[in-house]
């Protein structure tokens, strides 16, 4: 591979052999280093490889080995004579995060963490094998993937302002409940409004650095130490299911693009194909469970704060998917196209005056939420115009893992980073021990390093910097 | 010989089953899932059959393992056990499975496994040893 550099944060892999595309790393010298110890890069080129790739195979500074593409991954093909593949969005479809405000301070909040934790916990089950406390029959199951918040909104669990403020609204209208399986479906019925285990969480977080002020306020967030809460779950067994069953069922359909392609993850549907448009309804379908899940997460922890403090107001900042494909129109080489955009790890990061994003943020473009990993900074970014330009309308994800759960294990006891976190003033509740040490700060790439990549690349720009009061996880 | 072993992924679960034949490495394949989420010693309380076709080996693992996976995800079963009997050719094999294990919460568990996958999947067959190498997403 020819790698050249283009900035101090963009690389290019130059387009030569079978790649149709050059691929754009959006990464600093550091994390280009870092790239190249697992297989990313070869990741992103054999993205570049699949056919009818337009522009370019971009990856984003958090990127890791991932299956068929990096995590932190995004492509982008036409829906009138591209494909599709199951791969460049995720086994967690719909993966995601949600911010909250709250009307607290982290003076009021800090003393009480330990009774807010334990309230979270009560009312949000997580962990393996966590039912939910919502039992759905088959017709409410097939509602909520067809409506996703719509269903929410109607049932109570949500307001308004969670659908104004959530993309897509929390719902993507062409879902089709019937293009899930039932093995898919008996996975996610007891699950909604479960956290779930591995890297998902929630935490409650203070603002301790407002980059753009304006902007800041516009989000919701008004002063530094106001008290926010972090929401990072996806699409649970049901999603999971979803990819899984397509990714055979493609395999089955075509079986020589299988035997050619490097790796088996990377299989694709023609996105004119039955195969393809039955998938992408299911998608959008597994994505508004995702949705969903979310919010009644959201209802469950506005109750829990209501029991610690009975005036507290927690309103939606945005709610983004990081696992996704979308239906975008997108400028390539001087040509409109409308794309199946594929974010695998990855954040749309729209700027202003774009459509899709609400009426609340047209001037300022879209807030994106980056979630550090457990115990570390998280931050607010806002969408751009050279986003739109550069890496068609993406970022970053998160902070991206440098260590295996193996060697996390291994090298760091739940007890010891318990300890450490609570030596910092982090409280943390979780279902296990190793669930901690698996999830230990050490393991994860720098987030202050990625997301200032993403700022010096005007693809999503500092607007504040969360730290963790307290979390919960699985 | 050993039965299983897990290896370095930075974000997921990889590890190889061995076994004298295909039979044998499919049912230290299944064993291992659970050890993915307990160290715990599971007993062989609960039984199931599973019956799947699939056209190749890889297909077949792969199907094989995700019944696993569903298991857990939906009933919170932990296999400790296996018996797998591997008929038929390619383009059309067949697996009879009787598998045993013990409900989750009876054990100390963390983490959960989201999905079988592809990727680095390897099946490695020679005289006297089959190694077969999984990737699981969690």
């Amino acid at each position: 591979m020819k790698i050249h550099k283009i900035n101090e944060v963009t690389y290019e892999i130059e387009k030569e052999g079978n790649m149709n595309v050059p691929v754009i790393v959006f990464a600093n010298e550091h994390i280009l280093e870092k790239l190249k110890q697992d297989n990313s890069l070869q990741q992103g080129i054999n993205v570049a490889c699949l056919p009818g790739i337009l522009g370019k195979s971009i990856m984003m500074p958090d990127a890791h080995q991932g299956y068929g593409f990096s995590i932190g991954g995004v492509a982008a093909f036409n829906v009138s004579d591209g494909l599709i593949t199951p791969g460049g969005i995720g086994f967690d479809i719909n993966c995601g995060v949600r911010l909250l405000t709250t009307n607290l301070t982290k003076d009021q909040v800090t003393p009480k963490i330990k009774e807010i934790l334990e309230a979270l916990f009560k009312h949000i089950p997580c962990g393996v094998g966590s039912g939910s406390k919502l039992k759905l029959s088959p017709i409410e199951l097939d509602d909520v993937l067809n409506r996703g918040m719509q269903w929410c909104f109607e049932k109570g669990y949500a307001t308004k302002e969670d659908l104004d403020l959530c993309e897509e609204n929390g719902y993507m209208k062409e879902a089709d409940a019937k293009e899930i399986s039932q093995k898919a479906k008996s996975r996610g019925k007891d699950q909604l409004g479960t956290l779930g285990a591995g890297n998902h969480f929630l935490e409650v977080q203070y603002a301790s650095e407002i980059f753009d002020k304006k902007t800041a306020s516009i989000f919701g967030i008004k002063d530094l130490n106001q008290v926010c809460v972090m929401i990072h779950c996806g699409s649970r067994g049901l999603g999971h299911q979803v990819c899984s069953d397509f990714l055979r069922e493609m395999e089955e359909a075509y079986p020589d693009v299988m035997e050619k392609l490097p790796e088996k993850d990377l299989i694709y549907a023609p996105a004119q194909s039955d195969i393809a448009k039955r998938y992408y309804k299911a998608m959008c379908a597994a994505a508004n469970f995702a949705w969903a899940n979310r919010q009644v997460i959201t209802f469950e922890v506005r109750k829990a704060f209501k029991e610690i403090f009975p005036n507290a107001e927690l309103l939606p900042v945005y709610d983004v998917a990081h696992n996704i494909a979308k239906k975008e129109e997108h400028l390539i080489n001087n040509e409109k196209h409308l794309v199946y955009l594929h974010r695998k790890g990855a954040t749309r990061a729209f700027g202003p005056g774009r459509k899709e994003i609400p009426n609340l943020y047209q001037k300022t473009g879209q807030p994106v939420i980056i979630p550090g990993s457990m115990g570390t900074a998280s931050f607010v970014l806002v969408g751009s115009e050279t986003a739109m330009k550069e890496s068609f309308g993406s970022t970053a994800h998160g902070a991206g893992r440098v260590m295996s759960r193996h060697a996390a294990i291994e090298q760091f006891r739940g007890e010891d980073v318990k300890r450490d976190l609570e030596k910092n003033n982090i409280a943390i509740k979780s279902a296990s021990w190793k669930g901690i040490s698996e999830e230990a700060p050490q393991v994860y790439k720098d987030i202050d390093e990625v997301v200032a990549v993403s700022n010096k690349a005007g693809i999503g720009n500092l607007v504040v910097k969360l730290k963790p009061i307290g979390v919960i996880k699985g | 010989m050993k039965k299983i072993k897990f290896l370095e992924h930075t974000a997921d679960v990889k590890y190889e089953a061995y076994g004298k034949d295909l039979n044998e490495a499919f049912e230290n394949a299944a064993i291992a899932v659970h050890q993915v989420i307990t160290q715990d010693k599971v007993r062989a309380k609960i039984k199931k059959e599973i019956k799947i076709k699939a056209k190749t080996k890889r297909a077949l693992l792969y199907d094989f393992i995700e019944e696993i996976v569903i298991l857990m995800d939906t009933t919170g079963l932990l296999i400790s056990k296996a018996k797998v009997n591997i008929e038929g050719e390619e383009n059309n094999y067949k697996l009879n499975a009787v598998i045993q294990g013990d409900l989750y919460k009876n054990y100390e568990c963390h983490g959960a496994i989201k999905s079988m996958t592809y990727s680095d999947m390897v099946i490695e067959e020679s005289k006297n040893k089959v190694k077969l190498t999984i990737v699981l997403d969690i």
